[in-house]
């Protein structure tokens, strides 16, 4: 049979024949390729055959054989099966001892399940056994052996633990907050202790915090520790790619592990956060999978049925006032640093969340108080990060930025003003629709967008305004609304205009954010000038991020309009930049990111020079840099895909295409909801790998989807594109 | 099941979130995996069970039925013929072991049912084979498989879940079957 590069061929001529009648059909092997034609003719003669085999159902087996639980007694390597313990997601847990007595004690001994047990995945437990070898810590419950039962599933030997979850624990004995919290400090050095390596649990939650009662005080262990990451970690270049291997547990989960974002020891920070949340507030507080916490232990407390408040306080040996007032402060703003949504925003390691408790618990000010303001404003964010429908990702993206701005300048007096401006409005944006601080859901990010922007438009002409119509024009236009987004940035520039002057880097960067929104409405000639205009200006005062920011998207313009030489000089000096300062370029597309960038344009160059196999390569360098510094699930990561993706269609590799574009979809689709320009990108793509696979109906009905999405949505321009080409293929 | 929402997830992947899938798997293997045994345990005698009923008993198990649609209900057999399909061959692959004498209980067996089973296994061994190869030259085209012959779907469930017009469903699933013999053989 021939090999996988000529399956497009086969495929369309097998097609084509099953439409033809026979005389067309002896025509049409006759014309082709001869090899293609002898693999389609052998296929055609095996159908019937073929048709037989696939007729009868799957075997699944003899009764004989249908034990998959070990019994007792059954071995393991040296060790005997005493009892199951407990089975999960990935595999059960047996109580076991050593047949030959070399070991004293019971252990406990996990076997994966059946299915998780491929050849990479057991390879990978070698690799980590030796790993988690290295962890000898009182608080982590130990790997003692492991290897791989006479079925070929791999197992593992801990330590066994007969403690009870932290939680279960904590309740049972009464234990008061501070108690509470010097028993949560055990459970912070043990898992301080793997970071320092390595090796990040990922999966920490009260049923693997164990504690037992020690002579003068209880001892925590931690059970499967790394064996969540083992299991899923592809940070050796060698990419687990079955989806089902991404386990955790979505109540204490942190947001990037439901992206599928890098995980971090910042993932177990979030979970410890979680944890010690539910340590403190008890386990009333149920979430939703994909739903973050509260902000505030203290409000959940607050509004709690009063009998479950009742309840909790009397496992703390207290009462639910003084409870909330306990929580209320520091420790409301301990959970807070550590829940954070994004990882940089947490505490920076374990230890430093230890530190912030113990300085708590000596009556020092935590750390995590240290700037109100900032938290306050992103607690809204995090609020609405979740439960908001499907173009949450964006507006966050950039409200958040914007309260990073808004925090970065308040060393000066008036821009802290400004700051603090920026945020009220948020405040009262999002206060307004949630005055509890509770209800999760309801109103959509397009409902906040807009009362945002009626606020906003209501204001006294302040540069917080500026900023605000700034921010709001941005998020229009992130969304697809073109038509709100156009007066918000010609506003915002003009404010600031006035009140700062031309030049100043304010004004340059609303600006620049008209000519991009501009330059989306087709109106180029407008675009470039102002483009140039703000490029001169920061080439003058040296601003590196502004001229990454300058570069790259009047490259992109240039490109748009098939300028390549004048791109090309561009991306040069882009690049030149970054090469000096390797951090510089606008918030969330500065450094590596900006770098992908320039590499992503390069490609294109060549690609429109027909330098294919260049392109080819250039891409493969952008996507490695997106995919590592951005995570696989990606937006950017997903439109770098669709574009290698055509490209490859150009060179006829529709195979290797494929699957970029499945993957790119689900990204995109996730990311914008149906009906957004970079969704229209990829179907787009899409219906030309179906074209060249010969399957029209395929490629229609993506056309036209495209089209009622794009019409619905009041994108002329996508619609009369699609209307077009949906024609072209009916003729 | 304490953790993982099954209909809420299969909405949510029915929307193109491909991370609820990620979630739900584990537990519609496990759940497949419990039905089959507990099926096998029942039917002494016979061994050979059509995967859509399983499937389909699945389904009822872990879905709230009157809260999907049936294109959700497609989406579900699509994520369980890939799992039927790790089941059957994990199973084929362990008569492959007992048959050469180095599985885990070889003694209970006669002589007779080994040399059955095994050759249905080898059946299945070569055709698991057969789909990665197919998987290179087109991963569509193997789902198709999965989902016509290791859940069972019609070709209007098929297209639904692979999101791809029946007729493309049809043409994949004469070709691939062709493929597959050939390459079986």
């Amino acid at each position: 049979m021939l090999p996988p590069d000529r399956w497009p061929d086969v495929e369309r001529l097998f097609r084509t024949v099953l439409d033809a009648d026979a005389d067309e059909a002896a025509r049409l092997l006759a014309d082709a390729d001869a090899d293609v034609a002898a693999e389609v003719q052998a296929l055609l003669a095996a159908e019937h055959e073929a048709d037989t085999f696939f007729g009868r159902p799957p075997h699944l087996g003899n009764a004989d054989e249908v034990e998959d639980d070990l019994p007792r007694g059954a071995r393991l390597g040296p060790w005997e099966v005493a009892e199951e313990l407990g089975r999960g997601g990935m595999g059960t847990v047996y109580r076991a001892r050593r047949a030959d007595g070399a070991y004293a004690q019971d252990v406990a001994v996990k076997v994966v399940h059946r299915g998780m047990d491929s050849a990479q995945i057991v390879r990978r437990f070698q690799q980590e056994r030796t790993l988690l070898a290295t962890l000898a810590h009182e608080g982590v419950a130990r790997l003692i052996d492991g290897g791989v039962a006479g079925d070929g599933r791999p197992y593992l030997v801990m330590e066994l633990v007969e403690g009870q979850p932290l939680t279960a624990y904590a309740d049972a004995r009464r234990l008061p907050v501070e108690a509470r919290i010097r028993l949560f400090l055990d459970v912070c050095a043990a898992v301080s202790h793997a970071h320092q390596r390595l090796v990040v649990h990922r999966d920490l939650k009260p049923s693997n915090i164990l504690v037992t009662d020690g002579d003068a005080r209880p001892h925590v262990k931690l059970l499967d520790f790394g064996i969540a990451r083992l299991l899923t970690s592809s940070d050796d270049g060698e990419a687990l790619t079955l989806p089902e291997l991404r386990l955790f547990t979505p109540r204490y989960a942190a947001p990037e592990q439901a992206t599928g974002a890098p995980v971090t020891t910042a993932t177990d920070v979030y979970s410890l956060g979680a944890v010690l949340f539910e340590l403190l507030v008890g386990e009333a507080l149920r979430l939703a999978p994909g739903q973050t916490m509260p902000e505030r232990a203290s409000t959940v407390l607050r509004t709690m049925p009063r009998p479950d408040a009742e309840a909790v306080a009397h496992a703390r040996a207290t009462s639910p006032a003084r409870l909330e007032r306990m929580l209320r402060g520091d420790l409301d703003a301990v959970c807070h640093l550590a829940l954070r949504p994004e990882p940089h925003a947490r505490y920076p390691s374990v230890e430093a969340l230890a530190d912030d408790l113990r300085r708590h618990l000596t009556g020092l000010p935590v750390r995590a108080r240290g700037n109100t303001r900032r938290y306050l404003v992103a607690s809204f964010v995090r609020r609405h990060r979740w439960p908001v429908a499907v173009a949450a990702g964006a507006t966050i993206a950039v409200l958040a930025a914007t309260a990073a701005v808004a925090v970065q300048n308040r060393r000066i007096a008036h821009e802290r003003d400004r700051a603090e401006e920026v945020a009220t409005v948020l405040e009262n944006v999002f206060l307004r629709i949630d005055p509890g601080g509770q209800a999760e859901g309801g109103a959509s990010t397009r409902d906040l967008l807009d009362r945002g922007a009626e606020e906003t438009a209501q204001m006294a002409d302040t540069e917080a305004k500026a900023h605000l119509l700034d921010v709001v024009a941005r998020v229009y236009r992130a969304l697809g609304d073109h038509n709100r987004a156009l007066p918000r940035h010609e506003q915002a520039v003009r404010l600031y205009t006035a009140l700062r002057g031309r030049d100043a880097p304010e004004t340059l960067a609303a600006e620049h954010h008209l000519a991009y929104l501009l330059t989306a409405l087709g109106r180029t000639d407008e675009a470039e000038a102002m483009y140039r205009r703000v490029l001169e200006v920061r080439r003058r005062t040296g601003d590196p991020t502004g001229l990454v920011e300058s570069t790259s998207d009047l490259a992109d313009l240039y490109l748009d309009t098939r300028r390549l030489a004048e791109a090309r000089a561009l991306i040069a000096e882009g690049l030149a930049v970054l090469e000096r300062h390797p951090n510089a370029g606008p918030p969330s597309l500065e450094g590596p990111i900006a770098r992908a960038g320039f590499l992503y344009q390069q490609a294109l160059i060549e690609q429109q020079e027909g330098r294919l196999d260049d392109a080819v390569a250039r891409f493969h360098e952008a996507l490695n840099l997106y995919r590592a510094h951005r995570g696989p699930n990606h937006i950017y990561t997903a439109a770098v895909e669709t574009k290698l993706a055509s490209l490859l269609l150009e060179q006829g590799n529709g195979a290797a295409a494929g699957p970029l574009l499945e993957h790119a979809r689900s990204v995109q689709e996730r990311a914008w909801g149906p009906s957004h320009p970079w969704v229209y990108a990829v179907y787009n793509t899409q219906a030309t790998q179906a074209l060249q696979a010969g399957d029209r109906d395929s490629a229609q009905a993506l056309y036209d989807r495209i089209r009622a999405r794009a019409e619905a949505a009041g994108d002329t321009l996508w619609a009369a594109r699609a209307k077009r080409q949906a024609e072209q293929l009916r003729r | 099941m304490a953790d993982v929402d099954v209909t809420q997830m299969l909405r949510a992947f029915s929307g193109g979130d491909a991370e609820a899938a990620a979630r739900v798997l584990p537990h519609v293997y496990d759940e497949l995996h419990r039905i089959a045994l507990a099926r096998l345990r029942s039917e002494r005698d016979d061994a050979t069970l059509a995967p859509l009923d399983l499937v389909h008993e699945a389904y009822l198990r872990l879905v709230r039925v009157t809260e999907v649609t049936w294109q959700d209900r497609a989406h579900f057999f699509a994520l369980a013929s890939g799992t039927m399909r790790r089941i059957l061959v994990d199973r084929a692959r362990r008569r492959g072991a007992a048959k050469r004498g180095d599985g885990a209980r070889p003694d209970t067996l006669h002589e007779d049912a080994i040399a059955g089973a095994a050759s249905h296994a080898d059946e299945l061994l070569a055709l698991d084979a057969a789909l990665d190869a197919l998987a290179l030259r087109s991963p569509r085209q193997a789902r198709v498989v999965e989902c016509r012959y290791f859940a069972g779907l019609t070709f209007e469930e098929t297209a639904e879940a692979l999101g791809v017009s029946v007729r493309t469903a049809k043409e994949d699933w004469r070709l691939a079957k062709a493929w597959l013999y050939l390459a079986m053989r």
